[in-house]
């Protein structure tokens, strides 16, 4: 008999989270226009409500102490998932840099082969078309000034 | 005839015929995509909306909803893999009629059905919704503030299994809401020194985020699709005896599509299931469920095209959203500046008859498209899933970059993805958050309000008498959600 594992997770993060809220929220400034309520009144009733929420799920949940059977745990969707990610969050931090048509052509082929397609000249031809019209699209069609890239002088 | 004639000056005076056709092109590729469901086809269009006009870039919205609960029957019956979530039941039938060389009758079927309960779903929006708007006239700041904690109570309650779980979610959606300068005082709040936060965060980028973004995640980790082999395949439409035949179904959807439609949280999957069984119950041929079924493919199609329709009724008249597409096409109302809800009728009377307009050409362009799209769809089937994951990832990232032209906001999609994923890992529904974060600014500034008006008594509340009797319905039915929860410790799946 055990816990329901995630569920107790689950309520732990909320709690946890309502502690960061309310504390970021205590913090939040009063201002001489300040109503009744204020500008922290309604963020800290969110707040407790969610930690009252986090409290109960955790209780409930070693309450409830039905059986599970033992799974084993898979992570490698999960650490792709992550992967995937990190490739996105690059796109972010690279598009300023190199420019739109040049990172998006890169997002798109590096995405492409880390979801399993196969890495060849057939990838490197698609993933550049791809970013050529992506560019042609949003920036000739919907004249998007998309990022020209600062090594590119943008 | 105002309405009408109000519905076809829009329809003539914007591009909303073409954004119908379009967007049910488009929904209906999108929901030939296992995995892709309506709400995320929506969202994936909803950053090009900002530059269309208010009309045309609704009615494309709503159209993309249309297509796409016609096209998530097409894997549901060629490959045994619903393409959205309400096609799960099609399944059942669909693939029977494939196994037996029937693949064509069962599209068509299909496809008739859900013409059928869109235009029955369509009928029952226009007459249910401005009645209901009327009485929502009524409302005064307190009944504003509690409709919101009721439209949060009754999807956190609905939506999942557990009301805990989805009060969580509509609670990190409330957090959310208030990142960004206090509308009263003007103070900064949960913005960390980053000029990027003042302005709060816009409620597309968590849509976008947490309906494409953390669908693509998902997707990563699992299988490919199997392959659709249906090139022989072509579209028969249901002859008059069939039609009959089929009309008993389509009734049962209808009925069970409006209820399960108007329903904040229910949707199309729950819709389609009871009416397959409903259908089931009142057939002459039950014993043909299950192994191939015309009746079993009619009834869910009729119900979940019915509630393309009817889940527009509690948005446009309360301005509470039943599902996640409703909870997208929200988002649409909101980039133009409309707030749905009673005073949309006051106040764009012309958006909404043009939207209704604009259902119905999307009906009949579903019919007219639905014939020839069935080689193109079974193409796309069969495209391998990486580059599908890496187009929709860099339609993604460029569509919300060309919003205001800000990486930080790409960066805030990426986060709602990553949160959106965590989500569905702990099985916690997502709609609450997304309604939380649209309802935020109603509940907390008509909470304000209220104490204003009231010099701080929070009588206010219980004075007045819709305000009572709508916060003591969500606290009657957050009562009886947790005492079901509290008796019954193990949860199901919850509904995306």
């Amino acid at each position: 008999m055990r816990l329901k594992r995630a569920d107790f997770v689950l309520g732990v993060g909320a709690m946890a989270l309502a502690a960061a809220y309310l504390a970021a929220a205590a913090s939040i400034p009063e201002s001489l226009l300040a109503d009744a309520v204020g500008a922290a009144g309604v963020p800290k009733l969110v707040g407790w409500a969610m930690g009252a929420a986090g409290a109960l799920l955790c209780f409930r949940s070693i309450r409830a102490r039905t059986p599970v059977p033992t799974q084993r745990v898979h992570w490698r969707p999960h650490l792709l998932a992550l992967g995937l990610l990190g490739i996105l969050t690059a796109y972010v931090i690279v598009a300023p840099l190199v420019g739109y048509p040049l990172s998006i052509a890169l997002l798109t082929g590096v995405v492409a082969w880390y979801a399993g397609a196969a890495f060849g000249w057939r990838l490197c031809v698609i993933s550049i078309a791809a970013g050529a019209v992506f560019w042609v699209l949003f920036g000739a069609l919907f004249g998007v000034p998309m990022p020209r890239g600062v090594l590119f002088g943008g | 005839l105002d309405p009408l004639l109000q519905a076809v000056q829009s329809l003539l005076s914007s591009w909303a015929i073409p954004a119908a056709a379009a967007g049910v092109l488009w929904g209906i590729f999108g929901g030939a995509l296992p995995g892709i469901s309506p709400s995320i086809a929506m969202a994936l269009l909803l950053p090009f909306t900002y530059a269309l006009e208010p009309t045309t870039a609704l009615v494309l919205l709503a159209s993309v909803y249309v297509g796409a609960e016609y096209g998530g029957s097409i894997p549901a019956i060629l490959i045994r893999t619903p393409g959205t979530n309400a096609a799960a039941a099609t399944v059942l039938d669909g693939y029977e009629m494939a196994r037996q060389g029937r693949a064509g009758e069962a599209l068509g079927i299909s496809l008739v059905s859900g013409l059928v309960g869109g235009l029955f779903g369509l009928v029952v929006l226009v007459l249910a919704t401005e009645p209901l708007a009327g009485v929502a006239l009524a409302f005064t700041p307190p009944a504003y503030f509690a409709l919101g904690v009721l439209g949060i109570s009754i999807i956190a309650s609905l939506s999942s299994a557990s009301l805990l779980k989805g009060l969580i979610a509509a609670l990190v959606g409330l957090m959310v809401s208030m990142i960004g300068t206090d509308p009263v005082s003007g103070v900064p709040r949960f913005t960390f020194g980053e000029p990027d936060l003042l302005a709060g965060i816009k409620p597309i980028l968590v849509m976008v985020g947490l309906f494409a973004v953390s669908e693509m995640l998902m997707q990563i980790g699992e299988p490919p699709w199997a392959r659709a082999d249906g090139a022989q395949t072509r579209l028969v439409l249901p002859r008059w005896p069939m039609m009959k035949r089929l009309a008993k179904p389509q009734a049962i959807g209808s009925v069970i599509g409006t209820f399960e439609g108007v329903t904040p949280g229910a949707g199309g999957t729950i819709a389609a299931f009871m009416s397959y069984s409903e259908a089931r119950r009142w057939s002459n041929h039950p014993e043909e469920f299950g192994r191939g079924s015309v009746e079993g493919v009619a009834a869910p199609e009729t119900a979940n095209n019915v509630v393309t329709a009817t889940a527009l009724v509690p948005l446009l008249s309360l301005g509470i959203p039943g599902s996640n597409s409703a909870a997208v096409l929200l988002g649409g109302f909101l980039i133009h500046g409309l707030q749905p809800g009673p005073m949309l009728f006051e106040k764009a009377p012309a958006v909404v008859y043009g939207l209704y307009g604009g259902l119905l050409v999307a009906n009949i362009a579903m019919l007219a498209i639905g014939l020839v799209i069935l080689s193109p769809c079974i193409w796309l089937v069969n495209r391998p899933k990486p580059w599908l994951i890496a187009l929709i990832l860099a339609l993604v990232v460029s569509g919300v970059y060309a919003i205001h032209q800000s990486l930080f906001e790409v960066g805030i999609v990426v986060a709602a993805g990553a949160i959106g994923y965590g989500l569905r890992l702990a099985r916690v529904p997502m709609l609450p958050l997304v309604l939380g974060v649209v309802l935020g600014f109603m509940i907390e500034s008509n909470y304000r309000r209220s104490l204003l008006l009231s010099q701080g008594d929070h009588g206010i509340f219980v004075a007045d008498r819709i305000s009572l009797a709508l916060l003591l319905l969500a606290a009657a039915l957050a009562a009886w959600s947790l005492w079901r929860e509290w008796f019954r410790p193990v949860s199901t799946p919850a509904s995306a």
